[in-house]
């Protein structure tokens, strides 16, 4: 399924990192390719940018919650999970 | 002749103190970035 | 092997000493052993380790003994080690503890940065509630940059995927240093010592409160026209600065730097020094303070850190 189905059904959620992170246990193969991928993808953005992968995971965090649908679990800045 | 003997008074340093941001337009570009990839792969993101 | 029995008190005694292992690129590879090292390329030099077991009153106590000699092997595709020698003593196996000071030498390391007469006092530990150990680097040396560049207080813990350490620089020389960073526009000359506290978590990299400075008087050369763009607006006495800055002599050179895990970055650059084509040597009293919100030097570093941190995690990962 696609990061959006896991979401959207709550099976993971998306962290401050930019990464998802499963929210039971079966999805958790699922979200470990999901997090490679996009880890490939910040550290092509961040190579071009020169700039530190930990930063362009932080952008994209916002970008990629903002872009969630509603009702989907985020991790907030305290650590506390928080729906959307 | 008349040797001329000039003493320079000790040059004052110029005092430049300099403020600058930098990153606007990188953070922009980047978010711009975000969307694009975010919408490019929508199975990841 | 060697085991007693000793027929009064329950206790087994068994020691263990391997052949010493002689490893030699296209013959015994650390690879063949165990896939834990498969990742160790050209392999040479010997290896030695005993193991001890100790069955006293039911639980067994094991302490075994690795020695390194003049090993030279290449991890990945920067790293390059060569004359590690050390007696590395473990007074356990299961969970790992090799109580620090351990001593390992090593007579050059290629990593990005070429290094030479390195010296570290290690240690192993692994905290009760966690799996994997942890790397302690209590104090390491090493000759870099005509200079000496140091590490204090060095944890890898891989549990916490978190690596730390204050790295120290002696006398570095910064023509060398700016040749391996080969950054665009910039040239000096001089040496520079100062420390820098260093943090790694994931990806995410800290420095907390950088502070170097140039030990003597020494050379700036500054020509980068996005910088004198960028400053444009600042005025005469800026554009007179950037034109001192073409080729500068300073009497002092001093900065910092501090990269919290998120937010502002703060870089601070002090400046005391003259161009003797500018107004006749007029000095200057620089003062820049460089704020970002993204980390723009800082790539290199993590990759440095982070290729330790899966270096580690390789080497270590105990099968769960």
């Amino acid at each position: 399924q696609s990061a959006e189905d896991l979401k959207r059904r709550g099976l993971a959620g998306e962290t401050l990192q930019g990464f998802l992170v499963a929210r039971d246990a079966s999805a958790s193969a699922r979200v470990d390719a999901i997090n490679a991928e996009r880890r490939q993808v910040y550290e092509q953005r961040a190579a071009q940018e020169g700039v530190d992968v930990g930063t362009i995971g932080q952008i994209y965090a916002r970008e990629i919650i903002e872009a969630s649908p509603p009702g989907t679990w985020y991790q907030s800045s305290s650590g506390q999970w928080v729906q959307k | 002749c008349q040797p001329r003997v000039a003493v320079e008074a000790p040059k004052e340093p110029i005092t430049i103190n300099l403020n600058i941001k930098l990153d606007a337009d990188v953070r922009l570009r980047l978010e711009r970035q975000a969307e694009e990839d975010i919408q490019e792969n929508p199975d990841i993101f | 092997a060697r085991a007693t029995l000793d027929p009064r008190a329950p206790r087994l005694r068994a020691t263990l000493t391997l052949a010493p292992l002689d490893f030699a690129p296209s013959e015994l590879q650390p690879g063949d052993l165990t896939p834990l090292l498969s990742d160790l390329a050209n392999v040479s030099g010997r290896l030695q380790a005993g193991v001890a077991v100790d069955w006293a009153a039911g639980h067994p106590k094991t302490d075994g003994r690795v020695e390194l000699n003049d090993l030279q092997f290449d991890y990945g595709e920067g790293v390059r080690v060569s004359g590690l020698s050390g007696l590395l003593a473990f007074d356990s196996l299961w969970p790992l503890q090799a109580p620090p000071p351990q001593e390992l030498t090593a007579a050059r390391v290629e990593a990005g940065i070429p290094m030479t007469e390195l010296t570290a006092a290690v240690g192993v530990t692994t905290p009760p509630e966690s799996e994997l150990p942890r790397l302690q680097i209590v104090s390491a040396s090493a000759q870099a940059f005509g200079g000496r560049l140091t590490l204090e207080q060095g944890l890898i813990d891989l549990e916490a995927n978190r690596e730390e350490a204050i790295l120290g620089l002696e006398s570095i020389d910064v023509a060398e240093l700016l040749a391996v960073l080969d950054l665009p526009d910039v040239e000096a000359t001089g040496r520079i010592s100062g420390e820098i506290p260093l943090r790694l978590e994931g990806d995410t990299v800290t420095i907390g409160g950088a502070r170097l400075a140039a030990e003597a008087p020494g050379t700036l050369r500054l020509t980068s026209d996005a910088a004198k763009e960028a400053l444009a607006a600042g005025g005469a006495s800026v554009e007179l600065m950037m034109q001192a800055l073409e080729d500068f002599q300073y009497e002092t050179l001093a900065l910092t730097l501090d990269k919290p895990a998120e937010g502002t970055t703060l870089l601070t650059l002090k400046l005391l020094g003259q161009n003797p084509e500018v107004l006749e040597g007029q000095p200057f009293d620089v003062n820049v303070r460089l704020e970002t919100d993204l980390a723009p030097l800082l790539l290199a570093l993590s990759e440095a850190l982070a290729l330790t941190d899966e270096a580690f995690g390789r080497l270590w990962r105990l099968r769960r």
